[in-house]
């Protein structure tokens, strides 16, 4: 019928709505079906008729459709066991697909069936591989995959790819590829069978990393390598096969916006964990495959076991577990020799290409075999030792996973104990012996790693608790070595929250370099400021101040080459007085520490940059908005220059800054800063980071109190499934995401639902900060604004009162505590009584006019409300002004069908209708 | 497919999308049909075609119930409707060829042909309707092929595809009213 071809999904959504109402109509006898018909459909004739059409077929219960497939007739039925006779696939013997006869199965999957075929023609025999698209699946999707891979194999000429011979369409209109049958067995049987050696092995593989590196000089990841697809032939021959879920890279699109494959490889074993996690899949993911697949042929064993479990648990496991070393792994098995063979160089190559990240693997195939190439004339290869760094990064990464609250405090945290390593390890080198100090700092990784034979997870403190107890054992006779490693391991400590440990080790550490250097020594002033960092992080504020006057006292005075030490200092002592609320003194702190750093040579840039932002914490506490707006402008055009636009420290102090103009009303400066911070960061990265919550957070919340709803929707999502991802329900970056969404939903409509994750995040908040603190406060406002949008008007005042409770005694936010007046005002208002209202909203204008832009749609809306307010106590002169230019700002920035605009417009009609002034 | 197979495809596609779903589709179809063979085989002539028993016996037959959950075994509910839909449009795209005579002179036809070419144009245009419809809304879809292919009941329904009661009604109702008024039946 006409009308259903020409209707759109919204029509029919619409229609739809309407049906589900009269149909549930049952539930509530009291409506009668025509009159609630009348209201539904309006005026509109044509959508009534449609509607009763529908009704009319729907509760028909005379046809086909109600008796599903039991009306077919007998005859029917006959027929159809006849069909199902004719194309029985366990007897595809003798069946012709084109010109070719089908033989046997080879091989079912979701990606299709594959023949084992020998052409018809009567002149020469070939047997061919036919693949046919899976029956039952006629998705563009899958008819797209199907040309695809056609067409990998028709530009992928290499010996040891199959061939593509042919292509067609059966009868039924199935399309199929005929493919060179490849007789051979998997690479890993095949190694097993012959009992290759480890250097035959190596060299099959490196034709597999060539064969790999031609598809990736052609834009074609495979996706799904795995020894059942590299077969080697009685030749000895490589031939890889099955290029069913390969894609096409395309070099002009991103990371971020690549395909992403939505079958998983049946074996996970195999696929890289960008894969496993459905995650983008670059050419570095069949690096990670080919990892695999050298780790099987090295060891006859799987880096890891994955079998029978879900996507999310082998990512799990992936994440957690470190493989086990190649020459570990054979030791098992009493194969000393080739255990000898793997150690050092091989198995620093297999874990390299297993890397987790990406970006840490190979980043080509060929890099891979050059490497193996290395190994095999004797070359050191390129692959970083198995050692610290290496060891580090899978710890970190590990525990980033199974920390995941605190994924960016312990990432964070591991890169600081990384940097302390080397900053020490390099600065004591230039004087010490350097094989002794290696050994100790090795020795903490070492110890650590499950994959020396223990196979228990050791957490990062226990690992420091390991280091520590090796200092006293190894270096008792070394006192100055090792009052310089516990420095390194008491700030290590620190970083992991054991504030009371690292503060026990900073002074007997203090006392230790008095005896051995004197009270003056430039050591002593060191010791000394880690000690107080240490107190400031326990609040012992009191403590700290005299240990930071004496370094500083003695960096001044050695001066010269301290100056930096000195500048750190005043650092500390600006942040502490900043946080005992003695503002102008951690400014005059913060101001001396960069006239410091501004000055030096080496230690300008970025340290300039750092204090920049301090200062302007400082300052911006002083009321000094503006100075404290420009320090951040200054801050990041320092940061732009040295550490360059790119930066995610520069991004940070773009967020910092873009939270401040956010704050001041200055959206358009805001949101720009916004956009840039979270476009570095996710191409830093990766879109799928943690660490990018924060800024779709903030930059969905700007979105939102712009009132650009349809702008906001993709940031509030996006940080919504990152933060449900990766954090718990607990932490607040996840609660902010999701009040982001609630009142993404307020706005639109779906007012229920927001009022039930707005009141499971007022619970999980009040567990966090305590029903007190002013954030609460505002989690009242938010629902009540939630009531008015829902017209449960007696609601929204009870909660807009008690969010007024928490934020009278709050100091923070004052713009918050302005919103909430306007709410409570405009709900007065509308309850009758304007006087009360009045108040309210003076008072949040006077909050909102020396904060707000003029245009700001806020200071708009207060403005409106207050003219509402006196508009209902007959000052309608007053009201005039008010109500006019509020609306029209308004107007100007949000949409017309807008529920605040719209209740402006209603107090503007209401005084046209009263006539003009005067 | 073997049992473990379908068995390790529905863990591993817990978290599916619908993208996901659609390509799960060819994993049952084949057994479906092997199954809806076998059982047509045993049946007398005159004998109507029990969907529900098929897909009930398919369950049990290609999954092994000892290692999934609720949701996989409504997922794979949800599965067979769609893969029996193919299995039956397949089946009546092959007769509506023969009538065309697929490239070859077109045979006489008899009467017992002539009534069941009817019911595969019948059949036929229910499948294009539904590709319509999902373009409308593709839950009312889903919801018909589990109720009309798969002869699911209301409540096999709405665990199916994880929808309530009262919403699987409607949309029962609504996906009829549609095809009714596409199809003017």
């Amino acid at each position: 019928m006409a009308t259903n071809q020409s209707m759109s999904p919204e029509q029919w959504a619409r229609i739809e709505a309407i049906l589900d109402r009269v149909l549930d109509l049952d539930l509530e006898p009291a409506l009668d079906r025509d009159s609630e018909l009348a209201r539904l459909c309006g005026g509109d004739k044509e959508l009534r008729q449609q509607v009763e059409a529908l009704l009319e077929a729907g509760e028909r219960s005379d046809g086909f459709l109600d008796a599903s497939l039991e009306r077919l007739s007998p005859e029917l039925i006959a027929d159809f066991e006849g069909f199902l006779t004719e194309e029985d696939n366990s007897d595809i013997a003798g069946r012709r697909i084109g010109a070719y006869r089908l033989i046997e199965i080879l091989g079912r999957g979701g990606m299709g069936v594959v023949y084992l075929a020998e052409r018809a023609d009567e002149h020469y025999q070939q047997r061919v591989a036919i693949k046919l698209m899976p029956r039952g699946l006629e998705t563009p999707e899958l008819h797209r995959r199907f040309l695809t891979e056609r067409q990998i194999l028709a530009d992928l000429e290499h010996p040891n790819i199959a061939k593509l011979l042919d292509g067609g369409v059966t009868e039924e209109g199935y399309p199929f590829l005929v493919m060179e049958y490849i007789e051979g067995e998997p690479i890993d049987e095949f190694c097993d069978r012959l009992d290759l050696s480890t250097r035959q092995r190596l060299e099959l593989f490196v034709t597999v990393c060539m064969v790999v590196q031609h598809a990736h000089q052609n834009m074609v990841i495979h996706r799904d390598l795995k020894p059942s697809n590299i077969l080697v032939t009685q030749n000895g021959e490589v031939r890889l096969l099955d290029f069913g879920v390969a894609k096409l890279t395309d070099p002009d699109v991103l990371p971020e916006q690549a395909e992403k494959t939505v079958l998983q490889p049946r074996t996970l074993g195999y696929a890289s964990p960008e894969q496993v996690a459905n995650r983008p899949v670059l050419t570095t993911s069949d690096v990670y495959s080919l990892g695999v697949i050298l780790y099987r042929l090295m060891t006859s064993t799987m880096p890891h076991d994955l079998t029978g479990l879900s996507p999310t648990e082998a990512e799990a496991r992936v994440h957690e577990h470190v493989p086990v070393l190649p020459s570990v792994a054979v030791e098992h098995r009493s194969r000393s020799r080739t255990s000898r063979i793997l150690r050092g160089d091989l198995d620093n190559i297999v874990l390299k290409a297993l890397e987790i990240e990406a970006e840490d693997r190979y980043s080509t195939a060929e890099h891979l075999a050059e490497d193996i190439r290395r190994h095999f004339a004797g070359v050191p290869i390129q692959a970083i030792s198995a050692s610290p760094v290496y060891r580090f990064n899978r710890f970190v990464s590990r525990h980033r996973v199974a920390v995941a609250a605190g994924a960016m405090a312990v990432l964070a945290v591991g890169m600081a104990i990384a940097g302390i390593v080397w900053q020490a390890r390099k600065a004591t080198l230039e004087a010490r012996r350097a094989q002794q100090v290696s050994e100790v700092i090795t020795g903490l990784f070492t110890d650590a790693d499950p994959y020396t034979g223990q196979d228990r997870e050791m957490g990062v403190v226990e690992m420091l608790d390991r280091g520590l107890e090796r200092l006293e054992s190894d270096l008792a006779e070394e006192p100055e070595l090792k009052a310089d490693l516990t420095d390194v391991l008491a700030r290590a400590y620190g970083g992991q929250g054991q504030f009371a440990k690292a503060e026990a080790l900073h002074r007997s550490n203090l006392e230790a370099r008095r005896i051995l250097y004197g009270d003056h020594d430039v050591r002593v002033a060191e010791s000394a400021t880690h000690l107080a960092a240490t107190l400031i992080n326990r609040g012992a504020y009191k403590a700290a101040e005299p240990l930071l006057i004496e370094a500083l006292d003695i960096f001044t005075s050695t001066g010269g080459e301290s100056s930096k030490e000195a500048s750190t200092v005043l650092m500390h002592l600006g942040n502490l007085k900043q946080l005992t609320g003695d503002y102008s003194q951690a400014a005059r702190y913060h101001e001396q520490s960069l006239a410091i750093r501004k000055a030096s040579p080496t230690e300008g840039g970025f340290a300039v940059a750092v204090e920049l932002s301090n200062l302007s914490t400082a300052v911006e506490q002083l009321g000094e908005v503006d100075r404290a707006t420009n320090l951040l402008w200054e801050a990041l055009e320092i940061a732009e220059q040295t550490v360059g636009e790119d930066h995610l420290s520069t991004a940070d102090i773009r967020t910092k800054l873009a939270v401040r103009l956010h704050a001041q009303g200055d959206y358009d400066g805001s949101e720009s800063l916004y956009r840039a911070a979270l476009e570095i960061q996710q191409r830093k990265l990766g879109s799928d980071h943690p660490h990018t919550i924060d800024a779709a957070v903030n930059l969905g919340k700007l979105l939102l109190d712009r009132g650009d709803y349809s702008g906001a929707r993709s940031f509030v999502e996006l940080a919504v499934d990152l933060s449900r991802r990766h954090i718990e329900e607990s932490h607040i970056s996840r609660i902010a995401a999701e009040m982001n969404l609630a009142t993404l939903w307020r706005e639109t409509g779906r007012n229920e639902e927001a009022e039930v994750l707005y009141l499971s995040g007022l619970s999980r908040l009040e567990q966090l900060v305590g029903p007190e603190d002013y954030s609460i406060g505002r989690m009242y406002s938010l629902l009540a604004m939630n009531d008015q949008a829902r017209g449960s008007i007696v609601s929204a005042r009870h909660r807009y009162e008690k969010a007024l409770a928490i934020q009278r005694t709050a100091s923070k936010r004052k713009f918050h505590l302005a919103e909430t007046l306007v709410g409570l005002g405009s709900v007065l208002c509308d309850q009758g009584q304007p006087e009360q209202a009045e108040i309210f909203i003076r008072e949040a204008l006077e909050i909102y006019e020396p904060l707000m832009p003029e245009g700001n749609w806020q200071l708009a809306e207060g403005r409106v409300e207050l003219g509402a307010a006196l508009l209902r106590q007959g000052q309608r002169d007053e009201a005039h002004d008010l109500l006019r230019s509020g609306y029209t700002s308004m107007a100007a920035v949000r949409d017309s069908d807008d529920r605040r605009l719209r209740r402006a417009a209603g107090f503007v009609a209401e005084l046209d209708d009263e006539g003009p002034r005067g | 497919m073997p049992r473990d197979e379908i068995t390790e495809f529905l863990i591993a596609h817990r978290e599916g999308d619908a993208e996901a779903f659609e390509q799960l589709v060819p994993l049952v179809y084949e057994d479906l049909r092997a199954i809806a063979h076998v059982q047509l085989s045993k049946l007398r002539p005159g004998k109507t075609l029990n969907t529900t028993a098929l897909v009930h016996e398919a369950y049990l037959k290609l999954v092994d119930q000892t290692r999934v959950e609720i949701n996989d075994r409504a997922h794979f509910f949800a599965l067979a409707a769609r893969a029996m839909r193919h299995i039956i449009i397949d089946y009546a795209r092959s007769r509506s060829a023969v009538k065309r005579g697929g490239g070859v002179i077109p045979v006489p036809l008899d009467s017992v042909q002539i009534a069941i070419l009817e019911q595969v144009d019948g059949l036929l245009a229910i499948d294009e309707a539904l590709d319509k419809l999902s373009q409308l809304n593709d839950r009312l879809t889903r919801v018909f092929e589990c109720r009309f292919f798969a002869g699911l009941t209301e409540e096999e329904t709405a665990e199916a595809l994880t929808l309530s009661l009262r919403t699987v009604q409607r949309d029962w109702m609504k996906g009829k009213a549609w095809l009714r008024h596409e199809l003017a039946l």
